[in-house]
């Protein structure tokens, strides 16, 4: 309760902070959705000149891409901003501030990373998963809410080893670079790309569960072994994140400010 | 003399954060990867030989020059614009010994000084010996070389043309990333433009925005005309006239503001 009545007064402030630059807000907005559409939008070009992605039906294509869009849209709405604002806090000193709060630093930090610029994205996302064209069947739909949870628990886990990242090296700039490039590469069905790649994507940064997999899940393409070693990475995952933060607070020494 | 030697401080300056340029040079291999992993699917899925009159090859060579293109005309001044206006160093650069616009291009040859050995001869060789990128003969070779450095400067003078536009709405930088997506689609930045349907691509030939990137990557496979150059200088005129108009007014309405 205490935590949702911190989250809705951030919130509240980060609206008023938006609401002051309403046309950046809009541009913003018109950005993202302009860049989030070009990689469908190729996607169209390739189904309407050959006989398309392989394994993909459009349908299915436009179920991948919006997932992806969604689940990058929710966590660049509530948690991965506290990465890059960490990483400011820490440069100019404020970061001791949320040390001595009466409030667990990965909860406040949490609570308090929203950036309203992406609610477009996530509305996006689900305007293509609707409009994919796909027949939703109740059980596959829990297996893909089910893998959806998990793609963004990954995203989650991510954005607390990038803060901490920030907390320990404050300088990440480029870090965050590698990551967006990274990224890029869930743009497209992970099927398409050769076995190293595959095996990064699935077990070091399992990036292929932000929308590969709740696609597949979707589908009903997952054996049930893969399904079970999946929920384990996501957990394991999950674990790493929360591990490396309580050993970047540890290591926290402070900018002196 | 001046203007080069700013052009080399710039590049030395730059070079302290070598971190930085170390990503220059591994991250353009990864963009160009899934776009290559894409398309041999697509042409091996449909036993392709030809997609819109590019095979495998010349699809893949696109994309790699197209990474080519994009940091050879790459221009990020507009930010810098923004920020010289809101903390006042637009004053420094206006009472300097050359124009605000000519500060900026040199600047920016600094820059692409960097960007020569640091993102363009690798990416090119790994294109060629990773990725199967085709290779061309030295006139047109010579030709890509030209038209990139028309595509360079016109669109530096877009770049300041927007720019110019923090000293009305001082931020700006949604506007800038908005611009910076456009102009990387209408380019053919995203696909050769023969992807699109006939009535679409009659558009996008209407606008100036393939000179930028299609018509550079063009002369790399030997496919442009006179008829090319001589519009893509046209365009370059028309961005100088509209860098010069708005910038004058954008003076007026710095020195409005009791600078």
């Amino acid at each position: 309760m205490r935590a949702l009545k911190v989250f809705l007064k951030f919130l509240e402030i980060e609206w008023g902070k938006t609401m002051a630059y309403r046309i950046n807000f809009l541009l913003h907005n018109l950005s993202i959705l302009l860049s989030d559409i070009l990689s469908p939008l190729l996607a169209i070009l390739i189904y309407h000149n050959t006989p398309g992605i392989p394994g993909w039906t459009l349908s299915q294509f436009l179920l991948f891409y919006g997932t992806n869009i969604f689940v990058w849209g929710l966590a660049g709405f509530f948690f991965l901003p506290m990465s890059w604002r960490t990483s400011w806090k820490v440069r100019i000193g404020l970061f001791d501030q949320i040390l001595v709060r009466p409030i667990k630093p990965v909860l406040h930090l949490t609570l308090t990373s929203v950036d309203l610029d992406k609610i477009g994205e996530v509305i996006l996302g689900l305007l293509i998963i609707l409009l994919s064209g796909v027949k939703f069947d109740p059980i596959q739909l829990s297996m893909y809410l089910l893998f959806l949870g998990c793609g963004i628990l990954v995203m989650y886990s991510l954005s607390l080893m990038l803060t901490s990242a920030a907390i320990l090296f404050v300088r990440v700039k480029n870090i965050f670079h590698i990551i967006w490039v990274l990224g890029e590469f869930t743009e497209y069905p992970l099927s398409l790309y050769s076995a190293p790649f595959r095996f990064f994507f699935t077990f070091i940064l399992p990036f292929g569960l932000v929308s590969f997999y709740p696609a597949y899940a979707f589908f009903g393409l997952l054996e049930s072994s893969t399904i079970l070693s999946l929920l384990l990475i996501t957990a394991l995952f999950f674990l790493l994140g929360i591990k490396i933060f309580d050993f970047a607070i540890k290591r926290y020494t402070s900018a002196g400010g | 003399m001046k203007r080069w030697g700013l052009a080399k401080a710039i590049a030395s300056n730059a070079m302290a954060y070598k971190l930085d340029f170390v990503l220059w040079a591994i991250l353009p291999p990864l963009q160009i990867a899934v776009y290559y992993f894409l398309w041999v699917s697509v042409y091996k899925y449909g036993g392709l030989e030809y997609v819109a009159g590019y095979s495998l090859n010349n699809m893949i060579t696109y994309y790699v020059l197209s990474i080519v293109v994009g940091a050879l005309t790459w221009v990020g001044i507009e930010e810098e614009i923004e920020e010289d206006i809101v903390s006042g160093n637009m004053i420094q650069k206006m009472t300097k010994p050359m124009s605000v616009g000519e500060y900026f291009f040199f600047e920016n040859i600094g820059y692409k000084l960097l960007a020569v050995p640091l993102i363009v001869v690798p990416t090119l060789l790994l294109g060629y010996l990773l990725f199967g990128a085709q290779l061309t003969s030295f006139p047109n070779l010579l030709l890509f070389s030209l038209f990139s450095l028309i595509a360079m400067v016109m669109n530096f003078l877009l770049s300041l043309t927007v720019g110019a536009l923090a000293f009305w709405m001082k931020k700006i930088h949604s506007l800038v990333r908005l611009k910076r997506t456009a102009f990387f689609l209408l380019s053919g930045g995203l696909f050769p433009l023969e992807l699109l349907p006939t009535g679409v691509r009659a558009l996008f030939d209407l606008l100036p925005f393939k000179y930028l990137l299609y018509v550079p990557i063009k002369a790399y496979f030997g496919e442009v005309g006179v008829e090319h150059f001589l519009l893509s200088l046209g365009w370059v005129l028309f961005t100088y006239l509209c860098y010069k108009l708005i910038w004058r007014r954008a003076y007026k309405q710095f020195k409005g503001v009791g600078v």
